[in-house]
């Protein structure tokens, strides 16, 4: 899926003051593609893929994805959007506590016309490319931080996404569930999904075809 | 619920009293007390003409009327309250039966609680005349018997030709002893008067009284009361329809209050789960499939909400039924104060569960329930999920 950003700014009003997160930001990322987003904090990288996402509008500029432009969207059409085509995969996983981790990778599919058991099936799937079957019916809270993490892989891939956006990924996790992750996001790029990563650790950014840094919300190098 | 159900309980226990005595009206003539006598009539009630009973049987729209004297019968310095009443009318009357016909009364068991038996002896017929029945209460206090010759007034005595439950329920016009109403008379001395004329109506659901109440008030004058099922549950429960009035007037503001913390808690539930409605709403789900999830819990919650509070309200009820009790007013019977019984002036509340009721319960606690989650679903709708990924 080509990702297209076009001179995308976004600007936010805090206690009077305004807030310059993104400043005219422009890039394209080829289908399949696995990008790393570098900067430091308050970068804007967290809100450039919030935008390209559907979380957020730009206050200037547009994204366009296969040729549909994200500004022209109301909220039902990014809800779709992002429930069809994008993945989300956040730095602490945000799995809901109360929900087993089947439960957890099911919810995408929840508001789906689909019946039951091809979801099921589906989740089924996406638990084992995970490595996280055989904790299916454990709650978040029995599991360890690279078992939740892979879970809240699990849960951005099972409506088979054609972009997955993960912000920090690896950043609460050790070398070994680092590498687990990473070797996820990499076969999903494999597979020719695009995949953009806002990270700090050197073991993604390593295996990103490409990196755009990014600083006080500009972009500085690629 | 519980209001409701108390209402429902005072409504059933003052018509009961009217019920027992199978009449639709009760004509009375109130007057001043009379100079005192040892045979007397009770405390403020005058005398009526016997012939106005023999013309009101004669209305179309009329199924029976009875004519009863009651009077306070003074003997070694006690009063007893006798009532002459018509033996041909059993059906009719403050010692009517529930079954008139003998055989019937094998089943008097539920009878005697709930109305009216003889359960000794017979009841009076239209061959007696210094014959009595006696009731039940009053037969235990004298210890008197089936057979035994007993004294009612200053000169007489009677001989007791059945005991006569009465039921526990307060009762129009109650007496300790029946006696026929010819003998009545004589023992009063005014020839053919009676002090209450009982009156039933053929469609007792649209008695169309006015016709029988003209010609009372014509021939008694402007002491004639009339006391039908809305008087008496007018004059019983007047506190008590105050009180339910209040009572309702209270739990119509508690709903309001509830429903104001209701709200206050389902919205204080979404501000509490923004962090959750903003990853629903990353991994896909739209507006209104948020929207959806909390009205769908509201109907859960104010479900089974309803159902519980229901329920609780009825068991309130039903306790408050087994301890409370309503009062007639005193002026439907006629005993005197030092009497050998007292009058069963006070009656018990009855519980009856209501299906309706119950349901109107759960559906009133749907409704607010449902409101007020839909309010928190439009909250949570409209929340922006990247500010709500940002209180995470």
């Amino acid at each position: 899926m080509y990702v297209q950003v076009e001179e995308v700014s976004k600007r936010f009003e805090r206690n009077g003051q305004t807030v310059t997160a993104l400043d005219c930001v422009s890039l394209g990322i080829e289908s399949g593609e696995l990008v790393g987003l570098q900067g430091p904090s308050g970068s804007g990288k967290s809100t450039l893929l919030n935008i390209i996402g559907g979380l957020e509008r730009p206050s200037l500029g547009d994204v366009i994805i296969e040729q549909r432009r994200i500004s022209t969207l109301n909220d039902e059409q990014l809800a779709e959007y992002r429930r069809q085509t994008v993945g989300f995969v956040f730095q602490s996983a945000h799995l809901l506590a109360p929900l087993t981790v089947f439960e957890n990778v099911m919810l995408p599919l929840v508001p789906d016309a689909a019946p039951a058991a091809e979801k099921t099936a589906r989740v089924e799937e996406v638990l084992e490319t995970a490595r996280i079957a055989h904790r299916a019916t454990h709650l978040p809270g029995e599991l360890s931080g690279g078992e939740q993490q892979r879970a809240a892989v699990a849960r951005a891939i099972v409506n088979r996404p054609r972009l997955v956006l993960a912000d920090e990924p690896t950043g609460e996790l050790d070398e070994e569930n680092a590498a687990n992750i990473i070797g996820l996001l990499t076969g999903l790029s494999a597979e020719g999904v695009t995949v953009i990563i806002a990270s700090h650790d050197r073991r993604v950014l390593d295996v990103a075809g490409r990196v755009i840094a990014l600083s006080d919300g500009a972009m500085c190098e690629q | 619920m519980t209001v409701l159900s108390i209402s429902q309980g005072v409504r059933s226990a003052v018509q009961d009293s009217l019920d027992a005595t199978g009449a639709d009206i009760v004509i009375q003539r109130v007057v001043k007390p009379c100079p005192f006598a040892l045979v007397k009539l009770p405390k403020d009630l005058g005398e009526i003409e016997g012939s106005l009973v023999t013309e009101l049987r004669k209305l179309p729209e009329v199924d029976e009327a009875s004519g009863v004297l009651t009077l306070w019968a003074f003997h070694g310095g006690h009063p007893t309250v006798v009532a002459g009443i018509d033996p041909h009318l059993k059906q009719l009357g403050p010692a009517r039966l529930k079954h008139p016909d003998e055989d019937e009364q094998e089943q008097a068991e539920e009878d005697r609680r709930t109305c009216c038996a003889i359960t000794d002896g017979r009841y009076l017929s239209g061959g007696d005349d210094y014959h009595t029945i006696i009731a039940e209460d009053y037969a235990k206090a004298k210890g008197y018997k089936v057979g035994q010759m007993i004294p009612l007034g200053p000169e007489l005595e009677f001989e007791v030709v059945g005991i006569v439950s009465l039921a526990q329920s307060a009762r129009i016009s109650e007496a300790e002893a029946f006696i026929p109403l010819k003998i009545a008379q004589q023992m009063y001395g005014a020839g053919d008067v009676v002090d209450a004329v009982f009156v039933a109506f053929k469609d007792p659901a649209h008695p169309q009284s006015e016709r029988a109440e003209a010609i009372a008030r014509e021939r008694i004058g402007p002491e004639a009361t009339f006391t039908s099922a809305a008087d008496v549950g007018e004059g019983t429960s007047l506190l008590a329809q105050v009180t339910r009035n209040t009572l309702l007037v209270i739990s119509v503001l508690v709903l309001v209050f509830v429903f104001l913390l209701i709200l206050h808690s389902f919205l204080a539930g979404v501000a509490r789960r923004i962090p959750e409605i903003g990853i629903l709403k990353a991994i896909g789900w739209s507006n209104k499939d948020v929207g959806r999830l909390f009205v769908a819990e509201a109907v859960y919650v104010a479900l089974i909400g309803g159902i519980a509070g229901s329920v609780l309200g009825l068991v309130v009820a039903w306790g408050y039924s087994r301890v409370a009790t309503l009062e007639l007013p005193s002026a439907l019977s006629s005993y005197p104060p030092c009497s050998t019984t007292q009058p069963l002036l006070s009656t018990r509340l009855t519980f009856e569960p209501s299906l309706t009721l119950f349901l109107a319960g759960t559906l009133v606690a749907l409704v607010l329930g449902v409101s007020a989650g839909f309010a928190a679903a439009r909250r949570a709708a409209l929340l922006p999920p990247a500010e709500a990924l940002r209180r995470i």
